[in-house]
């Protein structure tokens, strides 16, 4: 609120009514509760040690360090995986349901990713990732291609290759309320070359969420 | 309720010294006792706040990176990682660092360093330059006290590399990291972080990796001592082996350009 | 400002002045020792062990975060470069004539954002960004044997091109990366009648995720002093750009992230 003044100054050689009074005392008492930008001086303090959490954030991480071959289909069989289907799918563990404020939200999927076993699979299975926010995925907040190419596989739509670390991140507003923050994985085998009977595997994997203030 | 709590004066009342003084102290109590509920909801602007990170925390910056030079001569690593227990199979030991070459852990061994364990990125061995951000001029810090989590991010450019190779082919990979240096000089790798990039897979072009490192990574009752002085980027070549787990050494690799971001964040939980 | 001591203090007796009375309720002074603090002068000395949480304040206090992005493909072909210029010189050299890749860089459509820094106390910012790319270099693979279109063999893998982030057109060379070319090509088949194929171990498909801090410590390294710093209050544009002497890059969906900070 903006600044007070005694709506009353008592003055000498006036009568003094109960109601004056508190009038010089009143538009003080009344601002306790609506102080604003206009009541406080400038940089309450030199360093945020008497804050509470101003950037809320979510982080969860789902170690997993092992990454040898297994024998059936070259992935570890500790990996996390997702189906070898061409929808989106939430690479397990990197999904969380968060209540926000309302505001900016900055999200970072990092993870570990790897397919086949062998050179005869790892160029055939191409995934993609996004973020996805409530069941929508963010057509820009997606790692790879968007287009479904008409001829058989002359584009590259993603990422084959063996093994990659993989970052997937941006920012998106939300309203005010609950959320659900996904990491999605969307394998797609091309269509006129062999599918591949490996399915992506997940190890080392975090989930970010920033809420910006 | 808001703090300020004043007793009106009343008509017919008496008016005494000592009403009069009741007032007065009750609402100058009130005003230097104030808390959270005497501020309006958004009352307060960005002016009266202080920064996400106490000054002097990072007088090095946030960020580092390669110098331009590092386009010209390349550096090459072939540092390999060492089995737990030693030796070159097995699982990963993921927390040696390499003891040879110049200012080792820094820079570039300059010979094949099978086994030897991380190192960090340093064009031509120069410390200044690490991929390494700082934290309160070397001090180490309670992320805690300090009411701080830091995003750390890293990347860095392969250029040339081995390519299809290894015990299983097409596994030859550059594998890079995440650790801190702790109060007592130690460090310590953060073996979420770590992803092996094949070089085939590095053909498209960059290995990046990132964490939000919070108070519970660095925590005395686990690896660290509590604090952390700086953040740093780890690198090796290796290949995935056998289904037992045999980690082959030798898959070099040229680099270019590095960098590491760390970005502090005044958070709690969502 | 310190806790406030109300200058009069009345004992039984004292006339009833109205002065007096006044004087608690409002006077204006270097060191703020009546109601008037509540003009401005309020503190956290005046907050009793409260910490200050964020329903008291206001969004965008610290940190904001904006993403742009693109998702159609966009094409950049060879006689976008024409001329005379050195793929392997960053900066243009004066003495020698040699025009380098920076001058000869294109934004590229969907990496490019402008960002506004609300505060004038900004620490820093932090940008991040993904792109997704092919390189056709118009190989051919000739009876196994890996060539140019010219039909000359291809001595090992090559990558003449750049991106390179800029932060109010200047660029940041040490966030620049070059990408490989494509083993094989978008429009030329392996062999002619063929369908396009990928089918190699190393894929055409190039990505990068990169991501810098541009703080008050680095910023004038990239951005030379005498302009103004990517931290300073005001609008700045962020955005990557390439320079490539390849036939043909293309680049699917990509993104840049602005992240001020305080």
């Amino acid at each position: 609120m903006g600044w007070k003044y005694p709506r009353r100054v008592p003055q000498a050689n006036c009568v003094l009514d109960f109601r004056d009074l508190n009038d010089g005392f009143l538009p003080t008492v009344e601002e306790d509760g609506n102080l604003g930008e206009q009541n406080w001086s400038d940089r309450l303090q030199t360093q945020l040690t008497r804050t509470t959490d101003l950037n809320t954030e979510v982080s969860m991480r789902t170690a997993q360090v092992s990454f040898i071959l297994d024998a059936s289909d070259g992935l570890d069989s500790t990996a996390a995986k997702v189906q070898n289907t061409q929808s989106w799918q939430t690479i397990p563990g990197l999904t969380r349901t968060l209540v926000s404020t309302g505001g900016t939200l900055y999200v970072l999927g990092t993870f570990q990713y790897s397919i086949g076993d062998s050179l005869a699979d790892d160029d055939l299975a191409y995934a993609r990732f996004g973020i996805q926010l409530d069941g929508a995925v963010f057509p820009i907040l997606v790692n790879g291609d968007q287009d479904f190419y008409s001829e058989a596989d002359g584009m590259e739509v993603g990422i084959g290759g063996f093994s990659q670390g993989v970052d997937v991140e941006g920012s998106f507003p939300v309203l005010p309320g609950e959320h659900t923050v996904d990491i999605v994985c969307n394998v797609r085998n091309l269509p006129g070359a062999q599918g591949s009977a490996s399915a992506p595997g997940f190890y080392n994997r975090e989930l970010i969420v920033v809420e910006m203030w | 309720m808001p703090t300020i709590n004043y007793t009106p004066f009343l008509e017919g009342e008496d008016l005494t010294a000592a009403g009069m003084n009741q007032r007065v102290n009750e609402v100058a109590n009130g005003l230097n006792a104030l808390d959270d509920s005497s501020v309006e909801r958004h009352g307060l602007r960005y002016v009266h706040m202080p920064l996400l990170s106490a000054p002097g925390l990072f007088p090095a910056g946030f960020s580092k990176e390669a110098p331009l030079a590092a386009a010209s001569v390349l550096d090459n690593y072939d540092n390999g990682l060492p089995a737990l227990g030693g030796g070159g199979t097995g699982p990963t030991d993921y927390q040696t660092f390499s003891p040879n070459g110049p200012n080792a852990p820094y820079g570039p061994t300059g010979a094949p360093d099978d086994g030897a364990g991380w190192k960090i990125p340093a064009y031509q061995n120069v410390v200044a330059d690490a991929a390494e951000v700082i934290i309160n001029g070397g001090t180490a810090i309670n992320l805690t006290t300090q009411r701080l989590k830091l995003l750390v991010r890293a990347s860095i450019e392969v250029v040339e590399a081995d390519g299809s190779g290894g015990s299983v082919n097409g596994t030859n990979s550059f594998i890079v990291g995440i650790g801190w240096e702790d109060g007592t000089t130690t460090r310590h790798v953060l073996e979420r972080t770590v992803r092996w990039c094949s070089h085939d897979a590095i053909e498209r072009g960059d290995c990046v990796t990132s964490t939000l490192i919070t108070q519970a990574d660095i925590a005395a009752s686990g690896p660290g001592d509590g604090t952390i002085a700086s953040v740093f980027m780890v690198v090796a070549g290796g290949a995935r082996g056998s289904a037992t787990g045999a980690l082959d050494n030798g898959a070099q690799a040229d680099v270019r350009y590095y960098n590491i971001s760390c970005l502090p964040l005044h958070a709690g939980d969502l | 400002m310190p806790d406030i001591t109300p200058p009069e203090v009345f004992v039984p007796g004292d006339v009833a002045e109205a002065a007096r009375v006044s004087r608690n309720l409002y006077r204006s002074g270097s060191t703020p020792d009546t109601f008037e603090v509540i003009n401005g002068r309020l503190s956290e000395e005046n907050l009793d062990t409260v910490d200050i949480e964020r329903r008291m304040v206001r969004a965008r206090s610290f940190i904001t975060a904006l993403t742009r992005g693109a998702t159609a493909n966009t094409d950049f072909y060879e006689e976008f470069y024409r001329g005379d210029w050195d793929i392997n010189a960053l900066f243009d050299l004066p003495l020698i004539g040699t025009v380098g890749a920076f001058s000869r860089s294109l934004v590229i459509p969907g990496t490019g954002l402008t960002y506004t820094v609300d505060w004038e106390d900004c620490q820093g910012v932090y940008l991040a960004w993904h792109i997704g790319l092919v390189v056709d270099a118009g190989y051919i693979l000739d009876a196994g044997v890996l060539k140019d279109k010219d039909g000359n063999n291809v001595a090992g893998v090559e990558a003449d091109n750049l991106v390179t982030l800029h932060i109010d057109d200047f660029p940041v060379a040490p966030l620049s990366r070059k990408f490989k070319h494509g083993d094989q090509s978008m429009v030329f088949p392996e062999t002619p009648g063929d369908p396009l194929r990928n089918d190699s171990v190393q894929v055409d498909a190039r990505w990068w995720s990169g991501h810098m801090i541009l703080d008050r410590v680095n910023s004038t390294t990239y951005v030379p002093p005498g302009n103004v710093q990517p931290w300073v209050k005001g609008h700045h544009t962020a955005d990557l750009r390439l320079a490539s002497k390849n036939p043909h890059i293309r680049f699917k969906t990509r993104r840049m992230t602005a992240i001020p900070i305080r």
